[in-house]
């Protein structure tokens, strides 16, 4: 079985396979040695290279052939103190017809992982939340959501790193710093990373 | 050391080195110039040899816009980079200020070489009660209290203002460049700030004399900018262009992080929700739901969940960082559709 790869512009390629796009990106991380940079969506890699660099013309070929590298060992979960005194917390209850108790529970019960990032610098979209909280985002976003917002839309949850525009379903908030430009890597949930939300009360 | 005083910004001015790279899978933006080929331009013609080596490396193949100038010059042979001093910090591009439309001006506060490319303006400078004209593209040597004015763009929105060994500003994750969306780098620049400059920032003298201007043929004098794109054939038809209509307008809502374009014919596409986000860079071709495309800028989001319908050439993103709200755009099926 070979990976899709699509010329993307004349610097990059888009990689798209059928498994575990995380492992691809483990997998290009570890041998793909020409100057690159990669980094994942939802379901493909984006590798982007110098087209002035002889060694990138045998790309195309490398990259359909990449296996997905596993993961040895599973990081320890990131833990995240939550409370839980979001503004839809009683929307997305009586949405999903469960008590905001029922809806605390099942949502900090649950083991994430970091799928990819994007949208602004260490907004994480973590997936593994539970389908009785899985809404459509709300009708109208908000203009300001507040840094630290735990929120959820579709199958995903996040957690606002700054203050920003929003139309997800805010359930709660951390005190943890989701980014931060002096630190390595600058991301506290990177890709492939796992995540729970711990209860404060 | 003081280099310049900043004494009018025009619509924004920012600084723009190479950009943010490697950072991308935290969701962190490129940054970086607009329109590179003017920027490199701009920093050649400043002495900046070593901006960037795959500038370096695409101008010897002379297959840039700015290496086609370069090769097309007789005095090219004689800007070798041992004549100009590698003292620069490896990894760091020379911080440039990015000027969108001006006017634009600057007082120096010490002796600095610059020079500037990219859109048209008329450039003066000198004692500020005998100002002299200059070309784009042509170092000029300021000495404290010239003054440096940038006029209004005739043609084009992005101007670079590159200084000899680049202007002095704290890194934020490798990087002087300023992200307009997410705010890192340096903020935008603002009447009475002051530019610092690497105290071996004088350019020398007897090279300033042999270093011939650089790009009065970089802008090429269109009615209509041209993209060339890679489609993504795999999506369905009803989301391409059709190929008889690929002049887009440019909508004013277009900033760093997208331009927006329109046709005259635009309607709304169906069934383009709930797409699976997809990683994303400068260039990159995104269909909205109601028929436009956003065509990404260097401050855009590392993903989308819009279809990608296409991915713009690297010259072709120079052009767009030219096109101002209402010029025509013109998007065509890159010949390199194929590998």
């Amino acid at each position: 079985m070979s990976n899709h790869v699509e010329r993307y512009g004349d610097s990059a390629y888009l990689i798209t396979c059928d498994g575990d796009v995380l492992g691809l990106l483990r997998a290009i991380d570890q041998q793909i040695v020409c100057e690159h940079e990669a980094h994942v969506g939802e379901a493909s890699v984006l590798l982007q290279f110098d087209p002035a660099d002889r060694a990138a013309e045998g790309l195309p070929e490398q990259l359909r052939n990449l296996e997905p590298v596993a993961i040895k060992d599973a990081p320890e979960p990131v833990i995240l103190p939550a409370v839980y005194d979001g503004e839809d917390l009683s929307e997305v209850a009586r949405s999903s017809g469960l008590s905001t108790d029922e809806v605390v529970l099942l949502h900090s019960s649950a083991t994430y992982q970091v799928a990819f990032c994007g949208f602004m610098p260490g907004f994480a979209y973590l997936r593994g939340l539970p389908s009785e909280l899985q809404l459509p985002r709300r009708d109208t976003p908000r203009p300001r959501v507040p840094a630290g917002s735990i929120a959820i839309a579709a199958h995903y949850c996040a957690v606002y790193p700054v203050d920003s525009p929003g139309g997800w379903h805010l359930l709660g908030h951390t005190d943890a710093t989701l980014f931060d430009s002096s630190a390595t890597p600058p991301a506290l949930l990177v890709p492939g990373a796992t995540v729970r939300f711990e209860v404060q009360r | 050391m003081k280099g310049l005083r900043i004494d009018r910004v025009g619509v924004q001015a920012i600084l723009q080195d190479r950009g943010r790279i490697g950072y991308a899978r935290f969701g962190v933006s490129r940054s970086g110039p607009f329109d590179l080929a003017s920027w490199s331009a701009a920093n050649l013609g400043a002495g900046n040899t070593q901006a960037d080596d795959t500038q370096t490396d695409s101008i010897q193949k002379g297959n840039t816009q700015a290496g086609k100038v370069q090769a097309e010059n007789p005095y090219a042979d004689n800007i070798r980079p041992e004549d100009t001093d590698n003292t620069q910090a490896e990894n760091q591009s020379p911080a440039t200020v990015e000027i969108v439309l001006g006017p634009f001006q600057a007082t120096a506060l010490s002796t600095v070489t610059v020079c500037i490319a990219g859109a048209p303006a008329e450039i003066r400078a000198g004692e500020p009660d005998h100002l002299l004209e200059y070309q784009h593209g042509e170092p000029i040597e300021l000495t404290p209290g010239h003054q440096l004015s940038i006029g209004r763009a005739s043609q084009g929105l992005r101007i670079y203002l590159a200084v000899h060994r680049g202007f002095t500003a704290k890194p934020t994750l490798g990087s002087a460049s300023c992200d307009t969306i997410s705010k890192l780098g340096p903020a935008p620049l603002s009447k009475g700030d002051e530019l610092s400059v690497d105290s071996a920032g004088q350019y020398p003298r007897q090279l300033l004399s042999v270093t011939p201007s650089l790009n009065r043929s970089i802008w090429h004098q269109v009615s209509e900018l041209t993209g060339k794109a890679h489609f993504d054939r795999n999506l369905p038809p009803r989301f391409l262009p059709d190929p008889d209509h690929q002049q887009w307008v440019v909508q004013p809502d277009s900033n760093r992080a997208g331009v927006r374009l329109r046709r005259p014919d635009s309607r709304p596409v169906a069934g383009i929700a709930h797409q699976p986000s997809t990683p994303t860079m400068t260039g990159s071709l995104q269909l909205l739901p109601n028929g436009d495309v956003v065509a990404f800028g260097p401050d855009c989001p590392t993903t989308g969940g819009y279809p990608v319908i296409g991915v713009l050439d690297r010259n072709s993103i120079d052009q767009l960082a030219q096109a101002r709200p209402g010029s025509g755009f013109a998007i065509r099926l890159s010949n390199q559709s194929r590998f």
